[in-house]
């Protein structure tokens, strides 16, 4: 049964858009570890509605300037790297795009670079204060566009490249005609970019940011009904997990609104969140069961990795997302393992949000464990998310663990299939490699 | 069974989180019982009351033009109070947003004095609310035509209950026809009249700012300039500051006044929070 779910991964694996992304995320890893380390930080301290940042009343006790000074840091390394990482991830799906078929890779991962940048201008161009790089598709939470920008040239120039193959010393003579050679194709794919980005001119499509999903986001922010949760769920963790992460972060941050609002009310009355009117929240639900902040997925398997220790490369990248997991900064694991548009990773990003809901709802419906109304801080580790997001209720905890335990067994079977599909691509690859140097 | 290396990462990360879960629980525990004063302290929401015949959605079109040059995007949540003083709500207030706009309409949205002291009553059960909701220690409040009558009439009449509780810090009325259609100003209405005698319950901190349309040399095409620069028996030397001011040129109309360029960058100027230090830490990336 393994084997087979393996063969079948692995089928979808060899083609060569997911071979492309592969390579491309797992050549990106540093980059979103990095960023989430400074998320983390960020997050943590140099929020007001941080964490640490409020526990430990940092606002007496850090200066105003110095504080300043760790905000300007984390926030401008967050923006270099999460913020225009759609450049990195276009030039990279682009290179290797065309390297899949032996044409110059270079020129591809530049030629889809400027016309990523162009369609983010023309989405920006419209309003006041925009610029080229603060465009929502440059950001991480967008990836998807920027891997189909970058695979689209490096199809154009596999359509029309010239064969290439890269050799150790490159004299002027063979630049030049690299660059002559790679007219064609870049010419090509820069006409279709310009295309694409009067249309998003013209359009006035801000293409992608949290606005483009506001009725999402408001429909699940305002839903108290079960049913209309799972499907908003599906459809939020499909978006995240093909690199459209911005409704599933925006469920976690803005959790103000009248609904909370009335049900924040009522537990301050009341001293509790057992009879609040909206039980069923969506984003409630999600947020503190569903993704729990990162954990009922991410963290869980990182835990699983490191439970398993059979293979150092992995592990080291499981070690390195451990803190800024725990925490809810998850995406350095997302890009790293890659777990974003890998086929395995498709039905547990959707399921297992979908069990925690289904057993998180029936047991506030049996009241079990009250509901999560209460305030949380910024980077509150998933784990914790309810127990506070409830006034410290032990049961709730004891529910959270169990739940967490149970996402554990359920992705066991998935690593394991991972394993066996890294093993045979592996080898299937060692065998390319020996075929071509023969 | 040889032991794996990684148990001590995993113990690792369970000691810090148990080393900060303790203080989190109680932080915890104290924040939410002190929650009521201190939360929100730095929300400062624009409350809008659109004039007769308008509904919550009058001001779509003045915030867009408000959110697309400003750094930070206001949310907006819409409250229509029905006649029965029922509340429903629309949008949302974001979480991040220390200035969001708050639009309060009416179900009964219709002109005269009596409707004004209705929709004062009205407004004062929406104003509850969000002060219920929402603890916010001052906010601004914004009038287009009746919205601005409807304003003072609340201001003379309910702002006292919320004594210490919060504050209105300024209120820009647009063409808000003081005297109603009235040219002459000796000739009083009955509501001017009562405005003047209450006056002395007006807020000494508040600043008024009162806007006026120039369509030709006396009105803005329904209210008499006359009738709006009769505010000036109402606030003048009862308030902080009250400032008086004429729009004229294009979109100079009465209807049109919520919308003009000019009166965009004047809300902006000095109704909105200038970009200071606290609002900086409030902004968050949201990624």
């Amino acid at each position: 049964m393994l084997d087979y779910a393996a063969r079948f991964i692995l089928k979808i694996r060899s083609n060569p858009f997911f071979r492309a992304i592969q390579r491309t995320l797992v050549m990106l890893m540093p980059i979103a570890v990095l960023g989430s380390y400074f998320k983390l930080i960020l997050d943590l301290i140099f929020s007001p509605e941080g964490m640490v940042y409020n526990i430990f009343g940092l606002d007496k006790i850090i200066p105003d300037h110095l504080w300043y000074a760790g905000l300007f840091v984390s926030r401008g390394m967050i923006e270099v790297t999460f913020g225009v990482f759609g450049v990195y991830a276009c030039f990279f799906m682009a290179r290797y795009t065309a390297h899949i078929y032996h044409k110059d890779a270079t020129l591809a991962g530049l030629t889809s670079v400027i016309i990523l940048l162009f369609c983010s201008y023309g989405s920006t161009s419209g309003q006041r204060s925009g610029n080229v790089y603060s465009s929502g598709i440059l950001q991480i939470n967008s990836v998807f566009i920027s891997l189909v920008v970058g695979y689209m040239v490096g199809q154009v120039f596999h359509l029309l490249g010239k064969e290439y193959l890269p050799v150790k010393v490159e004299s002027t003579k063979i630049i030049r005609q690299r660059a002559w050679d790679a007219l064609l194709p870049a010419m090509v794919s820069l006409s279709i970019g310009i295309i694409l980005g009067i249309i998003i001119y013209e359009l006035q499509l801000k293409v992608i940011n949290s606005a483009s999903f506001s009725e999402i986001v408001s429909r699940v922010q305002t839903t108290n009904n079960i049913g209309e949760v799972i499907i908003l769920t599906i459809v939020i963790t499909f978006l995240n997990w093909i690199g459209i992460g911005f409704p599933l972060r925006s469920i976690g941050e803005s959790l103000n609104n009248a609904y909370t609002a009335e049900n924040m009310t009522v537990a301050f009355q009341h001293g509790s969140s057992w009879n609040v009117p909206y039980k069923f929240l969506g984003s409630s639900l999600i947020n503190s069961y569903g993704v729990m902040g990162g954990a009922s997925i991410l963290l869980a398997i990182i835990v699983l990795l490191l439970l398993q220790h059979n293979n150092p490369e992995i592990e080291a990248i499981a070690k390195v997302n451990l803190l800024p997991a725990a925490f809810g900064s998850t995406i350095g694991l997302a890009v790293g393992l890659p777990i974003l548009l890998d086929p395995i990773f498709l039905l547990p990003s959707m399921l297992i949000p979908i069990i925690n809901i289904l057993l998180a709802a029936g047991a506030i419906y049996f009241r079990l464990i009250p509901v999560c109304v209460y305030p949380i801080l910024k980077g509150t580790p998933g784990i914790l998310i309810s127990f506070f997001g409830t006034n410290g209720n032990w049961s709730a905890l004891f529910f959270t663990i169990l739940l967490f335990i149970l996402d554990i067994a359920m992705l066991w079977p998935i690593i394991k299939i991972n394993d066996l599909v890294n093993l045979k691509l592996r080898s299937k690859e060692g065998r390319t490699i020996n075929a071509q140097k023969s | 069974m040889h032991k794996n290396p990684n148990f001590k990462w995993l113990m690792l990360l369970l000691l810090i989180l148990l080393l900060l879960a303790v203080p989190s629980y109680v932080w915890m525990k104290k924040e939410n019982n002190a929650r009521a004063q201190r939360s929100k302290s730095q929300l400062s929401p624009v409350i809008m009351v659109p004039g007769s015949s308008a509904t919550t959605e009058r001001f779509n079109e003045l915030i867009d033009l408000l959110n697309q040059s400003s750094e930070n995007h206001h949310s907006v949540m819409k409250i229509t109070v029905s006649r029965e003083s029922k509340l429903s709500y629309s949008g949302t207030i974001g979480k991040n947003d220390l200035e969001p706009f708050i639009i309060i309409g009416f179900a009964n949205n219709k002109d005269g004095y009596a409707n004004i002291k209705k929709q004062a009553t009205w407004l004062d059960t929406a104003f509850d609310s969000l002060m219920h909701n929402y603890k916010f220690n001052n906010f601004k409040a914004f009038g287009h035509s009746n919205g601005g009558l409807i304003w003072t009439y609340w201001l003379e009449h309910y702002y006292s209950q919320y004594n210490g509780e919060t504050k209105m810090k300024r209120l820009l009325t647009l063409g808000t026809p003081y005297n109603f259609t009235e040219t002459n100003t000796d000739n009083r209405t009955q509501m001017l009249a009562d405005f003047v005698k209450n006056r002395s319950k007006l807020p000494k901190n508040l600043r008024v700012y009162s806007l006026s349309g120039g369509k030709d040399y006396d009105s803005d095409g329904i209210v008499p300039e006359s009738s709006v620069a009769a505010g000036k028996f109402i606030f003048q030397n009862q308030v902080k500051a009250y400032t008086a001011m004429t729009v004229t040129g294009k979109e100079a109309d009465h209807s049109d006044l919520p919308q003009n360029k000019q009166v965009v960058q004047t809300i902006r100027q000095y109704l909105l929070h200038q970009s200071r230090k606290f609002e900086n830490k409030g902004k968050d990336i949201q990624k």
